[in-house]
């Protein structure tokens, strides 16, 4: 064990120690780490005193101003540029994703566009009108069907920075920190304006507080209503996409005017979608020629997800098949139905679990979209 | 935040899970970090409570004796296997698991509720009982103990300290979800459907997973609907045994003071109003298997392999 | 003399009393936590659902009434003496009824069989009546504990058909006596 690991323990238990982070600071500057000695010197500063602080800052400048690499441990998930943005998200570059990328989801797609990116491109227009371009949108519906393709391909036509946070990225077991973590996200996201954040499963990291007697989930809750809200800050040009397959769990504040205020079903892929999803999956897979369409009219309600396991699926039928007769060969149009029949759509349990839910819940009529595609499909639910 | 490594923010992420009770997630990032570290005995405990809590007790049970092997051995575990054996019915085991959790911590109000619980279960009230009173005195708001002493007088309690019982345990820790169950339960042992419905109703709100609240709640729908009006109106009046009783009052007024045409015609009304509360459930039962076998021929058609999994 | 004695025996009687109250408190205690299942008397508890026990009453009889009565009573592990006692209470009233029936056959009571049935059919649900009041609390805290009736289809139709048997032997046993003079 080394000294740096014995400050990391000391720092477990007291992690307000200006001292002990100094000294870990000093100890990585030593053996050569530079960025966590950066951090650490950072951190130290939120808690030392005058006589700390100019020791510290001297430390700092005698640190080498060589721009940041990324680790290349794979057991760290440290990025340098977190020292900016004060978060763990593994921000991804300027995304190329865009709408016609999206096969299929016409009326959702013309949705999101009158509401989201139209107002992003044309803010002069909006402005006239006194209408914010921004606030939040939240995406629910079955696993596998698009959400986060779609929020990628929303940020795309907008031009927007792509901010994609996970609950990974926020959860720290020390009391505020998690709060920390959000408030850097929004400081990042605002600093790159126009952005996107896009918060994945929004209903861990928004969780119903009436439902959770935890301290955690109040103060991430609570920040997130305050970053939301604007009311310390100004968050036009700043939308925030939550995707959940549970809005249920999502805290009610969460779902009123300000903040998530508008929300989209994101349903399983209609015709035109699977036909394209399985032209994509085909395209890096020994496949011969198929007849998609067909393929796609015997899938509804099979999502994204359930398409792209049903290539795994027959491709490993396959490679059996080669191991046992020693011949290679395509996947056919026979294996793909094969593997159809064998396998249900996984989205009729979650459309099952909302109609029982609607039926009894949809009073204020927010999931009438869920409500009228079920009665389209209620031969399958 | 920058001190922990991929595992820890893993585990942190796993104990999140746990905490706001949603074990499926949990269940699924434990599958995906348990090859990479087997022997981990917490996080096999950890897999262990999420099979339990989504009543997969059979692998909940193999789980929780390997992560004890592996040395996590103590209160939570032993605890946690006394209620999967609880669970099972398997009462005999299930009280050694609870009293060899009670010789490790005898304090620990939770293992004494349940314990008290499995002594209800099979017979032995005055010891439960007693189990349940040192409970409440150790910690006078534990959720599980509560929970148990609500059961309790729900079944002998007068009205006045059911309704006091259920005010305490409003008032202690617990999500909302048990709270408006408890509700659900106070009502409908007092035959108030209607009010129990919507309990249960908005209980199943926070949680529309919950397949046994569903099915409670279909039924509850089904018991306030027009095809159980006899019942409910049996009930209204007091309940079968005083609808009897008052059936036999005037049959024996009706021979003594009225013409024998009336009096048959009275009894006739009363006894197909009995007649309809026995044959009521029948239907509600014909009708449910006729909607499931329609779904299953439905699906079929739609569907090559429709309806089975 | 006899007072300091007296008080000696008095103080000891109290110490001794003291100490086996202690024992005793501890054995109490030890007791809580000491494994009360596994013998071989010792079943979980189990029930039929009281509610449906009126249709084995009504169509059966005082004799599967009883039986069946006794029967979930023991698996709900109900006093003894509450047993005994509604045990007592079906032979009462199967004694009376079989009694209207000879006085009926007699001549001594101005009732036809329709008013005699009716009568019986009183009797049926009022010990039904006596054992639901009887099992409703066991029964309700078996329910909220996590127990699940068991399905009384098979067993009540058996009873109904023997409770019923017995008692139609016993009303033919008591007519043929009245009609041959024996009563």
């Amino acid at each position: 064990m080394n000294k740096i690991d014995v400050l990391r323990r000391l720092l477990k238990i007291q992690p307000k120690s200006a001292e002990t982070l100094y000294l870990l600071g000093l100890e990585s500057k030593d053996q050569g780490l530079f960025v966590e000695a950066s951090q650490a010197f950072s951190e130290a500063l939120d808690f030392c005193d005058d006589s700390l602080r100019n020791q510290i800052l001297e430390a700092m400048e005698e640190l080498p101003t060589e721009s940041p690499k990324e680790c290349k441990d794979e057991t760290q998930t440290i990025l340098p540029f977190r020292l900016i943005n004060g978060t763990k998200a593994n921000i991804s570059p300027e995304h190329q994703v865009r709408f016609e990328d999206v096969g299929g989801l016409e009326p959702v797609k013309d949705s999101i566009s009158i509401k989201i990116i139209q107002p992003f491109l044309k803010p002069a227009l909006f402005e006239k009108y006194k209408s914010k371009s921004g606030g939040g949108i939240l995406m629910y519906g079955p696993p596998g069907c698009g959400k986060t393709y779609l929020a990628r391909a929303t940020a795309g036509e907008c031009n927007a920075t792509f901010v994609p946070v996970h609950i990974s990225d926020v959860l720290n077991p020390y009391m505020g920190e998690s709060a920390k973590s959000i408030r850097g996200i929004f400081e990042y996201a605002r600093a790159s304006r126009p952005s996107i954040i896009f918060i994945d499963e929004i209903d861990s990291i928004g969780f119903s507080r009436s439902k959770s007697s935890s301290e955690q989930v109040r103060s991430m809750v609570e920040q997130l209503l305050t970053e939301m809200e604007g009311i310390e800050s100004n968050t036009d040009q700043v939308l925030v996409i939550g995707a959940t397959n549970m809005p249920w769990d999502v805290d009610g504040a969460l779902k009123r005017p300000g903040r998530f205020d508008r929300m989209f079903f994101i349903p399983p892929p209609d015709l035109d979608a699977r036909t394209a999803i399985f032209k994509l999956k085909a395209q890096d897979k020994p496949v011969e020629l198929c007849d998609f369409p067909l393929l796609a009219e015997m899938t509804e309600m099979y999502s994204g997800a359930d398409i792209d396991f049903l290539f795994e699926a027959a491709s490993e039928a396959v490679l059996v098949e080669i191991l046992h007769t020693g011949i290679e060969r395509l996947i056919t149009q026979e294996d793909l139905e094969s593997e159809i029949k064998r396998h249900l759509p996984s989205t009729v349990e979650w459309l099952r679990t909302i109609k029982n839910y609607v039926k009894y819940a949809n009073q204020s009529g927010l999931y009438n979209d869920v409500s009228d595609y079920i009665r389209l499909h209620s031969e399958w639910i | 935040m920058t001190y922990f490594n991929n595992f820890e923010v893993q585990v942190q992420e796993i104990e999140y899970y746990l905490e706001i009770e949603k074990f499926t997630q949990a269940k699924k990032a434990i599958e995906k970090l348990l090859p990479e570290t087997p022997d981990n005995g917490l996080l096999l405990y950890y897999y262990a409570f999420c099979l339990y809590c989504l009543e997969e007790n059979e692998v909940a049970e193999e789980a929780l004796f390997e992560s004890i092997r592996l040395g996590f051995r103590n209160v939570d575990s032993t605890y946690l296997l006394g209620r999967i054996r609880l669970q099972c019915n398997n009462f005999q085991s299930a009280e050694e698991a609870f009293l060899e959790a009670l010789e490790m911590d005898p304090q620990s109000v939770p293992v004494m509720s349940s314990y008290a619980l499995l002594m209800f279960r099979t017979g032995h009230q005055k010891k439960a009982l007693n189990i349940l009173d040192q409970a409440l005195r150790l910690d006078p708001s534990n959720e599980v103990a509560l929970s148990v002493r609500f059961i309790y007088l729900l079944a002998y309690g007068s009205k006045n300290i059911q309704l006091e019982m259920l005010a305490d345990t409003l008032q202690g820790a617990g999500t909302e979800t048990r709270k408006l169950l408890n509700i659900g339960l106070y009502e409908l042992h007092h035959n108030k459907l209607k009010d129990a419905k919507e309990a249960f109703r908005q209980a199943y709100l926070q949680d529309p997973t919950n397949t046994d609240l569903l099915e409670a709640l279909d039924e509850l729908q089904m018991r306030t609907s027009l095809l159980f009006l006899p019942n409910n109106i049996i009930q209204k009046l007091g309940g079968p045994a005083f609808f009897w009783i008052c059936t036999a009052f005037i049959a024996l007024i009706g021979k003594l003071f009225l013409p024998d045409m009336i009096a048959g015609v009275l009894l006739l009304i009363l006894v197909c109003l009995m007649l309809a509360t026995w044959v009521s459930p029948v239907i509600y039962l014909a009708i449910k298997r006729k909607q499931a076998r329609r779904k299953r021929t439905m699906l079929k058609q739609l569907h090559p392999r429709g309806g089975r999994k | 003399m006899d007072a300091l004695k007296e008080y000696w025996i008095f103080e000891s009687a109290l110490l001794v009393c003291f100490f086996v109250g202690i024992d005793l408190g501890g054995k109490m205690k030890e007791n809580l936590f000491k494994a009360s299942l596994g013998s071989k008397g010792d079943a979980p508890l189990k029930s039929y659902d009281i509610g449906k026990l009126l249709l084995v009453g009504f169509f059966g009889g005082l004799v599967s009434m009883g039986i069946i009565g006794t029967i979930n009573g023991r698996w709900l592990k109900l006093d003894r003496k509450v047993l005994i006692g509604l045990g007592a209470l079906a032979l009462i009233l199967l004694g009376l009824k079989l009694t209207l029936l000879a006085m009926m056959g007699m001549g001594m009571l101005g009732w036809d069989y329709r008013t005699y049935r009716m009568v019986s059919k009183i009797g049926y649900v009022g010990l039904f009546i006596a054992y639901y009041f009887a099992f409703k609390k066991p029964f309700s805290l078996f329910v909220y504990a996590g127990g699940i009736p068991t399905p009384l289809l098979k067993p009540g139709l058996l009873w109904i058909f023997i409770g019923g048997l017995i008692e139609f032997l016993m009303v033919y046993a008591v007519s043929v006596a009245v009609d041959y003079d024996i009563l």
